[in-house]
């Protein structure tokens, strides 16, 4: 069974491209424009892996973060950041919020491929 | 930011600001349009002529010496005065010229802010909307592409697999295994054919030593021919006592007559076999030789057959090769393209920014506008804050390259694992 990855962009060219490129390796796809949408979208179903910008409207993707780990069900699912910042006190705050890795945009689809196969729930 | 800047430049005039004074007496011209203005600006001014008529009292009053001296120093007092109050009074009129001129400028300035503005973000909004929705189909046909691109090569690579049945290969091995067992259960047919001529060729023996066999009997025939004749004889010389034995030798001549015709019956028989033995066996050995022929053409086929179809599946093979080479190449470069599209992304960013600067500049501008309807001065701009407040919006090292006039990063893509 395909597994499921969230991607959460306010820009829905790039959920397009990250979603191309995810479901070319067979991969279920879940978008979501904020991080306020996305957790609305976390109802307990099994998601794998999510994928998040940092800034957003509404509410940016550090805050998300930092929200789902509050969820027992999502507790454990990795999260990689996906952002055009590239400041160390940027990427501190997303480590310290649970974060698993930060890829730089614009991401190379084999790197974010690679990231994912190494984080990506069993 | 340029009319931020024109603005603090039209600040309300002060005759004490001197610096400005100079600068305004060096650099103003007065042009036609403008020589009525000063004219009637001219005509306003009574104290002029109480100014005129006072400084010819007082140097009338005050000239030292007789009456022509004084009438000279008077007349040079009054030329000199003129000539001063001449040069204020130019000097103010071109200074109120000029403050009109900037008020009305600065005033320009600020309604074509206010108006132009807004215009500017919607400008701004729509080249970022329709980017947004041209890179979305852009992405949505490579999408396509992609996906159908995959197809074909799956597809054709089941066409050419040679795992199992299906498949161009497996289909063609198949067929060799195939083949070849039918041509096998020929060669056998014919050596079991071959085989069963063997003992039907050793039957000619057998009838000749039938043949042998009957010449014996018709050898033994005579013989006892001769014998019972020899007996009728013997039977005759004995007379009365010897007819009975006459009798016997007779029936013993009639069963070696019947010996030897049965003697003869049989060479003929066996003739008659040999000869149709001999006729099967020709035919059997021209039948062998034909079907020999005719397995020898059939695996000659087969091979050639298979032969070509092993090399229609090998250039399938190597098509398909191909195809799954120009393929990766052809994914290699959608992966660059989907790389190529996030610049929308950054191109958006970048726009929000300056939207925002430009609606927080606009904001700023209105306000000065309405100050200025009900004559209040406007609220001077920190320029040192503003850019310090753009440069925290920027999310991305280029812009902040861009706005510290620095040499610009490259684009690499960076992934850290924490």
């Amino acid at each position: 069974m395909a597994k499921t990855i969230m991607i959460v962009d306010d820009s829905p060219s790039l959920r397009q491209v990250v979603a191309m490129a995810l479901k070319g390796a067979g991969f279920d796809i879940i978008e979501a424009s904020d991080g306020k949408v996305a957790l609305s979208k976390l109802d307990g179903k099994k998601i794998h892996l999510i994928i998040s910008d940092v800034n957003m409207p509404n509410m940016d993707g550090i805050t998300f973060v930092q929200e789902m780990k509050k969820l027992a069900a999502y507790k454990f699912t990795p999260v990689i950041m996906l952002t055009t910042e590239s400041q160390e006190s940027k990427k501190r705050e997303g480590q310290a919020a649970g974060a698993k890795a930060w890829v730089v945009k614009p991401f190379q689809p084999v790197q974010m491929l690679a990231a994912v196969s190494k984080l990506i729930l069993p | 930011m340029a009319c931020v800047i024109l603005k603090q430049q039209v600040r309300p005039f002060s005759v004490s600001d001197r610096s400005d004074l100079i600068l305004l007496g060096k650099n103003t011209r007065m042009t036609q349009a403008e020589k009525p203005a000063a004219a009637k600006g001219h005509a306003s001014m009574p104290w002029v002529s109480m100014l005129l008529a006072g400084s010819i009292n007082i140097a009338l009053a005050v000239a030292p010496g007789s009456g022509v001296r004084r009438l000279v120093f008077g007349i040079v007092s009054v030329v000199v005065t003129a000539l001063l109050v001449w040069w204020i009074m130019r000097r103010m009129i071109a200074l109120r010229v000029a403050q009109q001129k900037t008020a009305s400028g600065s005033a320009n300035l600020m309604a074509l802010c206010v108006s132009i503005l807004p215009i500017w973000d919607k400008q701004i909004d729509t080249g970022r909307v329709e980017t947004e929705a041209a890179v979305m189909a852009l992405t949505d046909r490579f999408s396509t592409l992609s996906q159908r691109l995959q197809m074909a090569v799956d597809h054709s690579q089941g066409a050419a697999k040679d795992d199992g049945a299906q498949g161009i290969v497996g289909l063609l091995n198949v067929s060799q295994k195939d083949l070849s067992m039918i041509i096998v259960a020929l060669k056998t047919a014919l050596e079991a054919m071959k085989s069963m001529m063997v003992p039907i060729a050793l039957l000619p023996k057998l009838t000749d030593e039938l043949k042998n066999m009957a010449l014996d009997i018709a050898s033994i025939a005579a013989q006892t021919n001769l014998v019972a004749l020899n007996a009728a004889i013997e039977a005759a010389r004995a007379g009365e006592a010897g007819r009975g034995f006459a009798v016997v030798a007779g029936e013993v001549r009639k069963l070696s007559n019947l010996s030897a015709a049965a003697g003869k019956s049989i060479t003929s028989t066996a003739e008659t076999v040999n000869l149709s033995i001999a006729t099967v066996l020709t035919q059997a050995e021209q039948y062998a030789r034909h079907e020999a022929a005719v397995v020898d053409d059939s695996e000659k086929t087969i091979l050639r057959v298979l032969s070509e179809f092993g090399s229609s599946a090998e250039q399938l093979s190597h098509s398909t090769e191909l195809l799954q080479a120009e393929s990766a190449a052809i994914r290699g470069e959608i992966d660059e393209v989907l790389v190529a599209l996030q610049f929308q992304d950054r191109v958006s960013q970048i726009f929000s920014h300056v939207q925002n600067d430009v609606e927080k500049l606009r904001a700023h501008m209105e306000e000065c506008s309405a100050r200025a309807e009900h004559g209040e001065l406007c609220e001077p701009i920190d320029a040192a804050l503003w850019m310090e407040q753009l440069a925290g919006t920027y999310t991305m090292q280029q812009q902040r390259s861009n706005h510290s006039g620095t040499a610009a990063a490259s684009l690499a893509s960076e992934v850290t694992f924490f």
